[in-house]
C-alpha cells in the first residue's frame, strides 16, 4: 500500500515535469506564432486627429490607401511617414520600425500651440506649432524621419537616453532623418542641405534650421530660441551637463552635433549619394552597438564595417578614420574588444549549456522514475 | 497664489525652453476663477501620486509647475507621456496668460 502510494507520487511528479516541458514547448511556438511579419514592402499607416487635445490618438482619419485628406497636416504626416518606411526599406531592406512590418501610427494637432514632435514608444505625435517661432512639425520630413528612427534604435543599440550613449542616439535620429529627407528628394551630397528642422522654422526668425550637420553651431542665433545654436563639431567642445531633464540628460541633442558632424565629413569625403557608403556604414554600425555605447565605440565600429564592407585601407575606411580624426575621436586600432555582440554570443552560449544541462537532468530524472516504477512492478 | 511654469525637454531642448508665472492677484476677476476651475479640474497636488517614474523618452517635453499658495507650497513635475486633458488644459492656460 505505501510502495504503491509512493508510486502514484512519482508518476504524478514525471507527469508534472513532463506537461511542463510540453507547455514550454508550446508556448515558444504560440510566441513564434504571434511574431507575424507583415509582408516587406507594404505600408500600413494610420494618421489620427488628437483635435488640439491631449488624448492619443485621437480621431481616425486616414488610413493605407484612403485618398488624401482636406487637412494638410494629415496628408504631410501620411507621406512623411511612407518616405520613411520607404527609405528603410528601400536602402536597407529594413521592413519598418521593428523589421516586422509594425504599423506606422501617428496624430496630428495634438494639444493647442504644440511646439513640438515625438514618438512615444508606439506611435509619432505632431503639435501644430505657435506660429510665431514654429510651424508646423508635420512640415519637415527630416523630423518626421527623425522621430521615427528613434523607434528603429529602440528595435536595434536600443542607446540609453543619457550623456554620449543619447548623444549617438539623436545623432543616429538626425543621420538617418536627413538621409530620408536626402533620398525623398534624390539630392546628393552636395545638394542636400544637412539641415535638420528647416521646414518648421516661422518666417522671421534669425534661423536656418534647429541643427546643421555640416556646420554644427550655425543654425540659428536668435533670443527667441535663447541665443545661439549651442552644438559643438569637435570632441574639445563637448558641453558638459547634468544628466537630469533640465540638462537634456547630458546634453544629448547638444554633443550630437560631434557624431553628426563626423558622418557629414565622411559622406563629403566620398560624395554622390549619402544613403550609399556612409548611410550603409551607420546602420550596419546601429546594429552593433549596445545600449552604453560611447563615442568611440561608434567610431571604432564604423571604421570595423566600413573594413568589412568596402575592404581594408579602402577609400570608404580611410574617409572614416579622417572624418572622426578631425572630430577627436580617433578610432582605435582593432583590439579584441568584447563587444556586445560577442557579450551576446557568451550569453546565448551559456543559457544553452544551462538548457542542456536542465534536460540532461530532467532526463535523469525520467530515467529514475522508470527505474523505480520497474522495480516496483 | 503664484504659479510658476517651467518647461525643459522636445525635439531641441536648447531652443525650447520656456518659463512663465501667474500671480492670481494681477488677474481679472473672470481670470481667477477660470484658474481656480482649471485647478480644481487637475486635482494638482494629487498628480506626482499618480506618477510613472521617470524614463527619459525623447524628445519629449517635462514640465515643472510650481504652485504657492499662502503658506502651502507644493511643486508637480510631469512629462507629455503622463499628461491628463486636464493638466493640459492648465498647462496651455498658464502659457497664455504669462504672455
Amino acid at each position: 500500500m505505501l510502495r504503491q502510494e509512493e508510486d502514484r507520487r512519482l508518476r504524478d511528479a514525471a507527469l508534472r515535469t513532463l506537461s511542463l516541458t510540453i507547455r514550454m514547448h508550446e508556448r515558444r511556438n504560440i510566441l513564434g506564432a504571434i511574431a507575424v511579419t507583415a509582408p516587406a514592402g507594404q505600408r500600413r499607416r494610420t494618421i489620427y486627429d488628437a483635435q488640439r487635445g491631449s488624448q492619443l490618438p485621437g480621431r481616425l482619419v486616414r488610413g493605407e490607401g484612403d485618398p488624401p485628406s482636406s487637412d494638410a497636416s494629415v496628408n504631410d504626416a501620411y507621406d512623411g511617414l511612407g518616405a520613411t518606411y520607404d527609405f528603410f526599406n528601400d536602402i536597407f531592406q529594413r521592413n519598418s520600425i521593428d523589421d516586422r512590418g509594425m504599423r506606422l501610427d501617428a496624430s496630428v494637432h495634438y494639444s493647442q500651440d504644440y511646439d513640438n514632435a515625438f514618438w512615444d514608444g508606439q506611435q509619432m505625435v505632431f503639435g501644430d506649432g505657435d506660429g510665431v517661432i514654429f510651424l508646423n512639425f508635420t512640415k519637415a520630413v527630416d523630423v518626421i524621419g527623425h522621430e521615427l528612427t528613434h523607434g528603429v534604435t529602440q528595435h536595434t543599440a536600443n542607446l540609453s537616453y543619457h550623456n554620449q550613449s543619447g548623444a549617438l542616439n539623436e545623432s543616429v535620429s538626425d543621420v538617418f532623418g536627413s538621409l530620408v529627407k536626402q533620398y525623398h528628394n534624390n539630392q546628393d551630397v552636395e545638394s542636400a542641405d544637412w539641415l535638420i528642422g528647416a521646414g518648421i522654422m516661422a518666417p522671421g526668425m534669425n534661423a536656418t534650421a534647429l541643427r546643421s550637420m555640416k556646420d554644427p553651431g550655425s543654425a540659428y542665433d536668435d533670443p527667441k530660441l535663447g541665443g545661439k545654436d549651442p552644438q559643438p563639431k569637435q570632441m574639445n567642445n563637448y558641453v558638459q551637463l547634468p544628466d537630469t531633464e533640465d540638462g537634456d540628460f547630458g546634453g544629448v541633442h547638444i554633443n550630437s552635433g560631434i557624431p553628426n558632424h563626423a558622418f557629414y565629413l565622411i559622406a563629403e569625403q566620398l560624395g554622390g549619394h549619402a544613403w550609399e557608403r556612409a548611410g550603409h556604414i551607420w546602420y550596419s554600425a546601429l546594429r552593433q552597438l549596445w545600449p552604453s555605447a560611447q563615442f568611440s565605440d561608434l567610431a571604432n565600429i564604423t571604421f570595423e564595417v566600413a573594413g568589412t564592407l568596402f575592404g581594408a585601407g579602402s577609400a570608404e575606411q580611410q574617409a572614416v578614420r579622417d572624418a572622426w580624426t578631425q572630430v577627436g575621436v580617433a578610432p582605435a586600432p582593432l583590439r579584441r574588444r568584447m563587444s556586445m555582440t560577442s557579450a551576446k554570443r557568451a550569453a546565448v552560449k551559456s543559457s544553452e549549456t544551462n538548457g542542456q544541462k536542465l534536460k540532461e537532468s530532467l532526463d535523469r530524472v525520467s530515467l529514475e522514475i522508470q527505474a523505480i516504477r520497474n522495480s516496483l512492478t | 497664489m503664484r504659479i510658476s511654469l517651467e518647461r525643459t525637454g522636445g525635439f531641441h531642448p536648447p531652443a525650447m525652453r520656456r518659463r512663465c508665472v501667474v500671480d492670481s492677484q494681477s488677474l481679472t476677476e473672470p481670470d481667477a476663477r477660470e484658474l481656480e476651475r482649471l485647478l480644481q479640474a487637475t486635482d494638482l497636488k494629487d498628480v506626482n501620486q499618480h506618477r510613472d517614474p521617470v524614463l527619459p523618452m525623447p524628445d519629449m517635453f517635462s514640465y515643472k509647475i510650481d504652485v504657492e499658495d499662502g503658506p502651502e507650497k507644493y511643486t508637480v513635475r510631469v512629462s507629455d507621456a503622463q499628461m491628463s486633458e486636464a493638466l493640459s488644459h492648465l498647462i496651455t492656460w498658464l502659457k497664455e496668460k504669462s504672455r
